[in-house]
Order: C-alpha cells, then structure tokens, then sequence
C-alpha cells in the first residue's frame, strides 16, 4: 500500500534562533529523497521534529492527508518512522536480536518472559534475506561499525516501518558494505518502503534518489527530481555560492625519511609493512575496514608495542609502546578516527581541549601560563576556523566538523614534526572539509610529515603523495603522485588478483 | 561444551572465593564446619538483598545510597510497630509500604527532576539516619521476641535457614527477571546509554522510578531480617557498613560500576565472597579494629591477583 508525509510550514526556533522556517517537505512510499545541507542547515532539526525529539512550534504533519501529532519518538514509531542516527544508537552489552527487538520485544506466549529464540530466528530470516552472515546471539560491543550499521538498519526493517530515515548511513562503512547498503536500498523501495537519506555525496544521492531537497540557514532552497537537476546546482544552492574546488598544491618533498617503518608484524592485524613518511609529505595508507591500518598507525604512536619489526623516527629506532606522551614530547601527534571517544573530552571547553597536549611545554616553575595557553588558544581557532561562540564554550555542543578541527587544532604548535590522521573528514560536511584539506595541507608546506588513513578514495587521491594500498594486514602497492590510478587502487583494496 | 579456559576467565570470583575458603580452613578448621557455613549464609542475608537491589540500580548507571541507612530506619519502624501492636503484620506492612516510598521518592527525584542519584540517595542516607536516632534515641533499643523473629532468624528447613531460603528465591527471581524479562533488558539498556534507551522508544523514566522502588524495597526487607537476626533494634546498627558490604559484593562479581554490565550470579558469588571474609574474620578473633583493614587487604590482593592473571591471560590470547 502507498503511504506518504507531508510536513507543511514547519517553523521552530531555539531562543533568539530560527532553526527552521516555513519547511515543506513531503516523502511518498518507494522513493528515497535526499535531505542535503551543511552541518547547521537545519537538516537534523527537521529529522527531529519528524522523529518526536524536538517539538514543532508551527505547522503540521500529515499521513495520508490526515494530520498526526508527533510529540514523542513513540509517535513517530507509532506512525510508521525509523530513525537511524548517525551516531550509532545501539546498546553494546545487548545481543544482536535483542538490540533489534529493544522496545518491542517478544513474548512467550501470555508470559512475561522474553522468548530469545523466536526473536533469533526471526533476525536469522532478515539477516539471511540480506545475504548477511551475523550471530544474532552475538552481543554488539563485539561486532565492527560496518556490523553494527547492519544491525541499525535490520532494525528500522523489522520495525514495520515505512518510513526510514537515514542520517549519513555511509560515513562509516567501507566500499563493500555501501554496495551492500545500495543493495538493501532498492530491495526496500521496491517493497514501497520511503526513506530519507540525509548525505554529503553527491554521486550517492544521484544514483539512488528520485527527490533532493536542500536546506540552507534553516529554509529550503531547492527541491527537485534528481533527474532534473546536477551536482553543480545542488552544490551551488547549499553553499548559496560556487564551491572552490580544493587544489593541491605543487611542492617538492626531499630530505631523509622522517618515520621509517621496516617490516612491521602483528599477528592476525597486520603483516610485514613497511612505510616511510618524509618531511612535507603527505602518505596515506587506504584500504578496507580491517585492513590493519589504524592498529599500524596506534603501533607507530607508540600506543601498542606488541608488535615485531622496527619503526625509526628522525634517525632512531622507537622503542615499542613507549606511550603517547613520550611520543608528544618527540614532535608527534595523533588525532583519532573516534572524535567523541578518544578525541574529545566532552564536558571540558574549547579552549582546555585545544590546550591539553600543551599543558606540560607551558609549565612556568610548576604553574601553567595561562596568558601563553590563551594566545595558542586563539590562534588554534583562527588557523582552523573552528566556529564557536566563544574558547569557554563546551566542546560537546559543537558540530562534528567543528569538533574534528578542534582536534586538529591542538597539534599545530610548532613542535609538530610528524601528524597521523585516522578518518580525518569521517562525517563531516563538503565545507568543512576542504577546510580539513587545507589544515593538512599548509602543515605539509611547513615541513610536517603527515600519515593519513582514510577509507575514501576520492580523498586519498585529493590529499596524497604517495598511496599505500592495505589488504587483510599486508601492504599490496604504492602509488607517488601523480600516477594514481584509481581503478587499480580500488582492485587492490578489495583483495583483487591477490593469491588467497 | 564446557570451556576451562573461559570459565576461568569469566568465573574468577568462584575459584578466588574457594580459594579463600581453602585458605581459613587451612588456617582454622573449624571454618568449614556445617555450623559456621550455616553462620554465614545467615549473616549474608541483609547484606545480600542490599547487593541485590543495588544491582539493578548500579546496572542502569545510578547509585542508591540511602539503602543502608534505610534498612536501620525499616528495622526501627518494625520495632516500633512490634512495640505498639504486640505483633508483627502491621510492621511488614508497614516497612514494605514505606520502603517502596522511600524507593519511589528517590525515583522521582531521579527521573523527573533529573538529579544525580548520589546526591539524591545520600541526602536520604542522612534524612533516614537522623529520623531513626529521633524515633529511638541513641543508646536504647527494642527488643524483638515472639514466633516470627525466632522462625525467620533461626529456624531451618531442610538445613537451611529460612532467611537464607528466602534470600536464594529472591536471587533466583531476579535472575529470570535480569535475563528474561522486557525490564531487565531495559535495566542493561538505561545503563549503557540512556539516550538510545529513550530512541528506541523505552519509557526510561518509569523503568528508572521501578529500579529505586525495587532497591528501595530490598532495603525493607533487609531492615526486616536485621531485627530478626539481631532479636533488638537500635539507632546504632552500622547501617552504612551493610551498604558498603552490599555495593562491593556486586562489584566483585563483576558489575561494572558505571553501569550497563553485570551478571546476578556474579553479584550473588561476590556475596559469598564478602561473606566468608567477614565471617572468618570474626573466627580468627581478628580484633575488631583490625578487622577492617583486613577485609580492605584481602578483598584488594584477591582482586589484584585476579585482574593480573585476567590481564595475563587476555594477553596470551592475542
């Protein structure tokens, strides 16, 4: 049967802000409408007032031509809407099946009792129809972020939903698991299911959406069949200006290797790879999710020292696990794939998070020069753009990009000799973005080594000087700008032609 | 198939509280006698249905402190009730019908008003610790005698006693309902992230307002089975001390204090745990003072044996 939304005249406003002002926007069963905007459009607010989290302050929202109140994520589900949020919103220490069944759970008969196998046979049949091999008994704290994206998804699936809401359901899986979400999409639109896929990409929202609507400042700017419209135009009316297309720089990289990594080993993680990053050069090791790079990367910060093989920087051999403070002390630096995990202390403020790794090279005869921290502070935050009301703003209130760039921020003083990246634009905005490029960029004109990891490969060949390409732990080729091929590059990533 | 390696992994707290056992019968025979383990699983019984409702709570993120305390002012409530009736219905009722109130204020305060629960439970701790010593003044008590305090504090069925029993069906109880059951699951849910607890469309507030009045009721029914075990009832009862026993308890059995994890087998061998080392404390006439320290000592070197040897271990497995 044919189901569809119409939210009509939304407006909502947070104290003196208008977030959202007069938002049409309408979703019909079996088509997927793409919800485009940069971070702070009003996207996510939108999303909100759809799903119950946030009440509207005008307007309706109809089914079917009948209007509904939504003032509660019940409702929502009541209705027919799944939400799949970016940030994962799964309970680690629950089963699969019981993950997929939160809320809603099972019952045997007229018991109290949950009947676990009925709910892990019925999560084995979704699972099976998917072509996917997953333990439903298996808990989620032990699954990867590509897993537990399927578990996401499996659960808006079995939630009698026909309205699912995607928010970036991509940053986080690896090339494989897209085609295998891209997959799930058209099975679902042919069951007439309607999904709203909130992105960035561009060459996703035009090869599976019919509609896409862009918010700028919280007011719609365009909504067009996909088939009527181009990148360009959707790109043009986000940023209400041409997008700059970032440019990389031409530079010459010389000089004696500034990390050289020989013949690096870990059991089951990573095998015999080799690597070396010179001053000014930017590498970037690729591949697919458990290709052994971040466990490299963390080997190579000195956070796991279980390794064999020999890392030397700037003409020593490192001792293995050392520890990160001894390699902060050495010029070096790290900022992790996990903003909100590892990266960020959330309650603390913009300015202490900027000033945690400076902490100890501020010490004036055992007090911290606070005016010193202040001047760091400032420039961190006009070097990176960062946008923030002010250095005592908590750091959690900020938007991923705006975090990410924090994070940056902190290793920019000029002690910094070798930096390693994880993910560096992993769910962040086109904007926000070529500002990440840039950071990295002036960094590697200032004679910076820089190792980056990224899954993306549009970004690896954007940012890089050499490539290295990782399958299954074992490094298969290198690339040296300007010869890289992205064909090939994707072959090696996926294992293709290698002997086993 | 049973595996050696991974019961031993996830078991530790069974092998550490036997080893101990061996250990103070090594040291005093007398330990392991069918007397003194009967001694213990009656001394256990408060301590164990504080551990029990602290669980839950401990479980979803939050703390209770007030159940010790609490269970000093249940037990004084009994008291008094025995004192004026001359019988003990009244003073159940009474104590359960107070102890869901305590349990559903501290809720309340917690889920709707959205206070820290430390703050919440403490300042119930010490709300319920100056209205005992206002209904009893310090240095008097009451003393509890007839048919009810004698059959619930020592009499025995089949071997066993019956506030040991009772403290066994409750264990049991909760283990279906922890594992079983919507709310228990909820519980795990709440304690790991409440915010997704909420998305996916639980009522967090209602499981968390459930959550203290069960706590708030086992500290009832240990406030119960103090004054049947003590015969008397007086401001003085170390009722922090209970508390104290009761939070440890489950931490040894592997809750993770934070929230989200735990097992309630772990938390009753934990119990055990706690158990044997209070009760061989007192055989080896370890002088009172010293007593304390002891338990700090040994609870920190068995646990620090068994997290190196885990650490050792989960190192060999990689």
């Amino acid at each position: 049967m044919s189901n569809r939304i119409d939210m009509k005249g939304i407006g909502k406003s947070f104290f003196a802000t208008r977030a959202l002002d007069n938002v049409d926007f309408s979703c019909v069963s079996g088509e997927v409408h793409a919800l485009v905007g940069l971070n702070g459009a009003g996207k996510s607010t939108l999303m909100k007032v759809l799903g119950g989290v946030y009440q509207k302050d005008e307007g309706v929202i109809e089914h079917n031509g009948k209007p509904i109140e939504i003032t509660a994520p019940a409702d929502a589900a009541k209705a027919g809407i799944s939400m799949i949020h970016q940030e994962l919103s799964l309970i680690n220490e629950l089963t699969v099946a019981g993950n997929i069944f939160l809320g809603r759970e099972l019952k045997r008969g007229g018991t109290p009792f949950l009947d676990k196998r009925e709910m892990a046979r019925q999560v084995k049949m979704q699972l099976d129809r998917f072509g996917l091999s997953l333990d439903p008994n298996k808990p989620v704290r032990e699954l990867n972020s590509g897993e537990k994206q399927i578990v996401e998804i499996i659960r808006a699936l079995m939630s009698d939903s026909w309205l699912i809401v995607m928010d970036e359901p991509t940053s986080a899986l690896s090339e494989e698991d897209k085609d295998r979400l891209f997959e799930f999409i058209a099975r679902m639109k042919a069951e007439g299911i309607a999904i709203i896929y909130i992105s960035h990409h561009m060459p996703e929202i035009f090869s599976i959406a019919e509609q896409v609507t862009v918010m700028r400042d919280g007011v719609i700017v365009l909504s067009e069949r996909t088939s009527d419209t181009t990148e360009d135009a959707v790109i043009q009316s986000m940023t209400g200006e041409e997008l700059e297309h970032f440019v990389k720089p031409h530079k010459e990289i010389e000089g004696d290797p500034l990390l050289s990594v020989q013949d690096l080993c870990k059991a089951g993680t990573y095998d015999q790879v080799s690597l070396e990053v010179r001053p000014g050069e930017i590498v970037v090791m690729t591949g697919l999710r458990g290709c052994g790079a971040p466990e490299l990367a963390k080997a190579i910060f000195g956070l796991d020292g279980d390794y064999q093989g020999t890392v030397h920087y700037k003409g020593r051999p490192l001792k293995p696990g050392r520890g990160p403070s001894v390699s902060v002390r050495d010029g070096m630096g790290l900022v992790t794939e996990n903003r909100d995990k590892n990266g960020i202390l959330p309650p603390l403020s913009v300015r202490d998070n900027i000033a945690l790794p400076f902490l100890e090279k501020t010490v004036r005869a055992g007090l911290i020069d606070g005016g010193y921290i202040d001047k760091v502070v400032d420039k961190a935050i006009r070097d990176t753009s960062t946008k923030t009301s002010s250095p005592d703003q908590e750091i959690r209130f900020l938007s991923g990009g705006n975090k990410q760039k924090i994070c940056f921020s902190r290793w920019l003083d000029e002690d910094l000799e070798l930096l390693i990246l994880l993910e560096p634009t992993r769910g962040i905005d086109v904007h926000a973005k070529a500002d990440i490029y840039r950071i990295i960029e002036d960094l590697a004109e200032r004679g910076v080594g820089i190792l980056i990891l990224s899954y993306e490969i549009d970004e690896v060949i954007m940012l890089a000087d050499r490539v290295l390409t990782l399958y299954q732990g074992q490094s298969v080729s290198e690339y040296v700008y300007p010869n890289f091929e992205k064909d090939q590059m994707l072959a090696d990533m996926a294992g293709a032609g290698q002997p086993h | 198939m049973p595996d050696l390696g991974r019961l031993l992994r996830e078991k530790n707290i069974i092998f550490v509280t036997l080893a101990l056992c061996l250990l103070f019968f090594l040291i005093s025979p007398r330990f392991m006698s069918v007397e003194n383990m009967s001694a213990i699983s009656r001394q256990i019984v408060p301590i164990g249905l504080i551990a029990l409702g602290q669980f839950f709570v401990v479980v979803s993120g939050n703390i209770d402190l007030s159940m010790g305390m609490g269970s000093v002012l249940f037990a004084i409530l009994l008291g008094v009730c025995f004192g004026l009736t001359g019988g003990v219905a009244v003073g159940i009722v009474a104590v359960i019908v107070a102890s869901l109130a305590l349990g559903f204020l501290n809720g309340v305060l917690v889920a709707k008003l959205k206070l820290p629960a430390f703050i919440v439970t403490l300042s119930m701790l010490f709300m319920a610790q100056g209205l005992s010593g206002l209904i009893i003044p310090r240095g008097q008590q009451i003393f509890l005698m007839g048919g009810f305090f004698r059959f619930v504090g020592s009499e025995k069925f089949m071997g066993f006693y019956w506030s040991f029993l009772f403290l066994v069906v409750l264990f049991v109880l909760a283990y279906i309902v922890y594992n079983h059951t919507r709310w228990g699951s909820y519980v795990v849910a709440i304690g790991n992230s409440e915010e997704n607890a909420k998305l996916a469309g639980i009522n967090v507030d209602r499981v968390k307002i459930g959550i203290f009045m069960f706590s708030g009721l086992c500290s009832g029914f240990a406030g119960i089975m103090l004054s049947t075990r003590m015969g008397f009832v007086q401001p003085g009862l170390d009722g922090n001390g209970l508390l104290l026993d009761g939070i440890a308890a489950i931490i040894i059995g592997g809750t993770l204090i934070l929230g989200g994890r735990g097992t309630i087998g772990g938390a009753f061998w934990g119990l055990l745990f706690i158990g044997v080392i209070n009760n061989a404390l007192n055989l080896l006439n370890v002088e009172d003072v010293w007593h304390q320290v002891f338990k700090g000592a040994v609870i920190l070197a068995a646990l620090g044996a068994n997290w190196v040897l885990w650490q050792s271990r989960q190192a060999e497995a990689h």
